[in-house]
């Protein structure tokens, strides 16, 4: 009962409001269950002039469980499966909460557009590629935007400026350097954070464990990370 | 070893760092001086762990090894629910809110946040530069809960409210409870706060937190705040079961019964809660001519109101606070794998709890493994395990055999798959027979043969001299030694399958069987107390299948020497006894069972016997340290 009302509200709710570019409709007639969502590429990125429509399914616990989304519209991104289109987005998994509406998890699309993460992947391959060589990767989803989600509304400004948006995927590359180290040395992560967390540098960090052949210390294992912290030091 | 803390620090560190292989001066002394200590030495403090001095300490299966036969090599373990792992995480809770003066639940989502690692959680707690900040960072409002927490849910009719989940808000006429976290006043309405909650317990997650989102409030519910909405759920519950019933079952008042049948309306009715009212009510038929008609009713009466009640203690047993009390405790043993083992039977919820050996020989399990022992153990439902992997009983064979024994057969089903198929042909007419009972001794319904399922052989020659356990290698066909192989696997693999249908059969009958005796407990009054043997004759049959079974994967992987045909013999001597009880179970009329009381009696007590001595004389096939030596290597185990 107060499921279909809430889905109905949500409804009203996205067609009341124009500016946010987004819309929500019923899949069939009357079925509140499945839905079609579409949303607009957010500017200053490849995916700028596009309109990408989301297949959502609305289980019985909903609001209590997220919806299930995945893109109708094929699109070029480190998060969303390039043949299936499925997605990869926390609030659509465990850190749902009830409060959030699929007005504002197609909202949340948009922005996972804006700045992907390629550190946890959907599409391995297109992740690589954004890492690698970001303004590949920006002609590239440039090129999927125009073939697949035409926007009949859109008038294009004249400029393909994607420098924001290849920079940050510059940054993340550093970022992801680190982590790289320590994969390379197979060590686990969350213990560099453990001393990390401790204030040490990371590399002073890794060095040490590497001398001690540590791969991994358990957060509890006082006796051990004191011998750590004593080569650390050293 | 007079100290149980101690010991198991020792424990906890051993186990922690890489066991090498085995030493052999260390197997020896271990087998050689075997030191028998007094159980009754160990003094245990009162420490979390070992509270409970009602639940006693339990021994694992496996008494001799040594020639004397003295218990050796025991696991001690104590038998708890999980409700017991409860008190126990109370206590350790208790003491850390004594030391950091903060609400129960608040410590409670301190620990579940450092898995239960006291240590370390105050550690981090005291170098934190501000408490406060820290507390915040870890979902937890630093200020005191005040007396009355059920303020904390509040009846609104202001119509600007809106609950954030449901869209819905109250009216003037129509007001609509709000629930907030003392922290935070995000406030939710009653109904989806509850089913928020519910969800979440539903997916095993603990130290929940508020549902608002836009910015996320990291703030945790603790067990105070979610005793209140529990209590108010049950509450609505109750009010809603008792509403739908008496909507349902129009049912009539006791006034009603009264004036109906005129009874004396001064008479008050005593309900005793502890009259088992199923059998009062037989009796009642029983004697019905008796009886008058109104008492008749009265009891009916008293059987619904039972009925009523037991439902809504189903309900109550897994409210919020009693299923999120349940992910903890569950949570809990998973971390500590060492020292609980849920039970792997389908739907039990019991837990064992590890607490040392007997003896100071062995240290953890892994060298107990390596000694091929098999801490066998049980829960409190009786169900049997084996402590050290898992898995059902298993004995005789030692936990590498058995995965061993897997492995191979995992390979090999796919070409044996023929094997696996439950029928075969008549030896005489060739018609399709079908096995219907865990008893080998099969009539053909078309052609009136008796012969026996394993060999095929006819069941005259078998009666006296039950041997077709026994394999015996085909000395006349010239087979190469690959096909030797296979065919001693496949007449193991038979004999394991078979045993294992024939224990599947015998579960199904027996189920029958049961429905039966409660039928004959109602037609002719036999108490229940007079066929609990049945119970017992049942588990000790089903138990006894388990250790055959296990006995021919056993088998195969022991070579030809003496010992082996000690064991055959044992063997042998079991699975007769087995196959007996089994026909008996097959054969009596349903009427007749308490009169062949006496002889399922007989027959269980032996079949037990041969149960225990066919079992030792496995064990005592690695008595010689050498051998024991040789089959470590042979199983390649570490």
């Amino acid at each position: 009962m107060s499921r279909a009302k809430r889905i109905a509200k949500e409804l009203e709710d996205v067609k009341k409001d124009q500016l946010s570019g987004v819309t929500l409709e019923m899949a069939e007639d009357d079925d509140l269950s499945h839905l079609k969502g579409t949303f607009l590429g957010p500017p200053g990125t490849p995916y700028e002039g596009g309109l990408f429509e989301v297949d959502i399914k609305i289980p019985n616990e909903y609001p209590f469980k997220p919806p299930i989304m995945k893109f109708d519209t094929r699109i070029y991104h480190p998060n969303i499966s390039s043949q299936t289109g499925a997605i990869c987005l926390d609030i659509l998994k465990d850190a749902w909460t009830p409060i959030l509406t699929l007005k504002s998890s197609l909202i949340s699309l948009q922005s996972l557009l804006q700045s992907p993460e390629p550190t946890d992947p959907q599409d391995a391959q297109v992740a690589k590629i954004y890492l690698s060589d970001p303004k590949k990767f920006a002609e590239t989803a440039a090129n999927w935007t125009k073939i697949y989600a035409p926007n009949e509304n859109y008038k294009p400004t004249g400029k393909e400026d994607y420098s924001d948006f290849t920079k940050l995927a510059e940054n993340q590359k550093i970022i992801n350097q680190d982590i790289d180290d320590c994969e390379k040395y197979g060590i686990d992560k969350n213990t560099v954070k453990i001393f990390e967390d401790m204030g040490f540098p990371r590399d002073k960090i890794i060095d040490a464990l590497r001398k001690l052949n540590l791969k991994h210390v358990r957060i509890d294992d006082d006796m051990t990370q004191q011998k750590v912290l004593d080569e650390i030091l050293s | 070893m007079t100290d149980d803390d101690e010991y198991f620090e020792d424990f906890s560190d051993n186990s922690s760092i890489e066991l090498s292989g085995v030493d052999e001066d260390v197997l020896g002394n271990e087998l050689s001086s075997v030191d028998i200590s007094d159980s009754g030495e160990y003094e245990f403090d009162d420490g979390p762990g070992n509270t409970d001095s009602s639940s006693e300490i339990l021994y694992s299966f496996y008494k001799s090894r040594t020639s004397g036969g003295i218990p050796t090599h025991r696991l001690k373990y104590r038998n708890i629910a999980l409700d017991d792992i409860q008190k126990e995480l109370e206590k350790d809770v208790k003491k850390v809110q004594n030391m950091l003066q903060l609400d129960y639940g608040k410590c409670l989502n301190l620990l579940l946040q450092y898995s239960w690692n006291e240590h370390k959680m105050l550690d981090m707690y005291m170098n934190a530069p501000n408490h406060q900040d820290y507390l915040l960072k870890n979902g937890i409002y630093e200020a005191k809960f005040p007396e009355d927490l059920s303020r904390l849910i509040s009846t609104e009719t202001d119509e600007n409210i809106l609950c954030g989940i449901c869209y819905c808000g109250p009216t003037k006429d129509e007001p609509m409870n709000f629930f907030s976290m003392y922290g935070c006043k995000h406030k939710f309405c009653t109904d989806c706060y509850i089913q928020y909650l519910k969800n979440k317990n539903e997916s095993g997650s603990m130290a929940i937190e508020c549902p608002f989102a836009d910015p996320k409030c990291h703030l945790k519910i603790t067990i105070e705040e979610l005793n209140v909405l529990s209590e108010y759920n049950n509450k609505m519950e109750e009010k809603h079961f008792y509403h739908k019933k008496q909507e349902e079952c129009n049912l009539l008042s006791e006034e009603q019964i009264k004036q109906m049948y005129k009874l004396d309306s001064d008479s008050e009715f005593e309900f005793d809660e502890q009259l088992d009212v199923e059998d009062d009510f037989n009796n009642t038929v029983k004697t019905k001519e008796k009886m008058k008609i109104d008492e008749l009713v009265y009891d009916f009466h008293t059987i619904i109101q039972q009925r009523e009640r037991e439902e809504i203690d189903k309900k109550r047993n897994r409210t919020i606070i009693s299923k999120y009390w349940y992910n903890i405790g569950s949570r809990y043993c998973t971390i500590n794998t060492k020292k609980y083992k849920h039970c792997p039977s389908p739907d039990c919820d019991n837990v064992v709890q590890f607490i040392g050996f007997d003896s100071d020989i062995v240290a953890n399990i892994e060298e107990l493994k390596r000694l091929l022992m098999i801490p066998l153990v049980r829960c409190k439902s009786n169900h049997q395990f084996c402590f050290g992997c898992n898995e059902t009983a298993h004995a005789p064979c030692p936990c590498k055999v058995v995965q061993l024994w897997k492995i191979k057969c995992e390979d090999d089903s796919e070409t044996l798959n023929w094997i696996q198929t439950n029928t075969k042909d008549c030896p005489r007419c060739h018609s399709l027979i079908e096995k219907n009972g865990g008893c080998n001794h099969m009539t053909c319904k078309s052609c009136t043969y008796n012969f026996c399922w394993i060999c095929l052989g006819d069941w005259t020659a078998h009666r006296n001299n039950y041997r077709c356990d026994k394999y015996v290698p085909n000395e006349d066909s010239d087979v190469s030694k690959v096909r030797e192989s296979l065919e001693k696997y496949m007449f193991y693999f038979n004999h394991f399958n078979n045993q294992r249908i024939s224990h599947d059969k015998d579960k199904q009958i027996l189920e029958i069987f049961e429905n039966k005796i409660k039928e004959l407990q109602i037609n002719s009054g036999v108490s229940w107390i007079e066929s609990v043997f049945y119970k017992e004759c049942v588990n000790a049959l089903l138990e006894c299948r388990e250790s055959l079974k296990w006995s021919y994967a056993f088998l195969f992987y022991i070579p030809n020497c003496r010992g082996k045909q000690l064991i055959e013999t044992a063997q042998w001597q079991l699975s007769n006894k087995v196959e007996q009880l089994s026909r008996l179970f097959e054969d009596v009329e349903i009427g007749d069972v308490i009169k062949k009381k006496p002889m399922f009696l007989t027959i269980k007590s032996s079949m037990v016997t041969a149960q225990n001595v066919f079992l030792e004389t496995c064990i005592d096939i690695f008595a010689d340290k050498h051998t024991l030596k040789d089959f470590v290597q042979r199983w390649n185990i570490k």
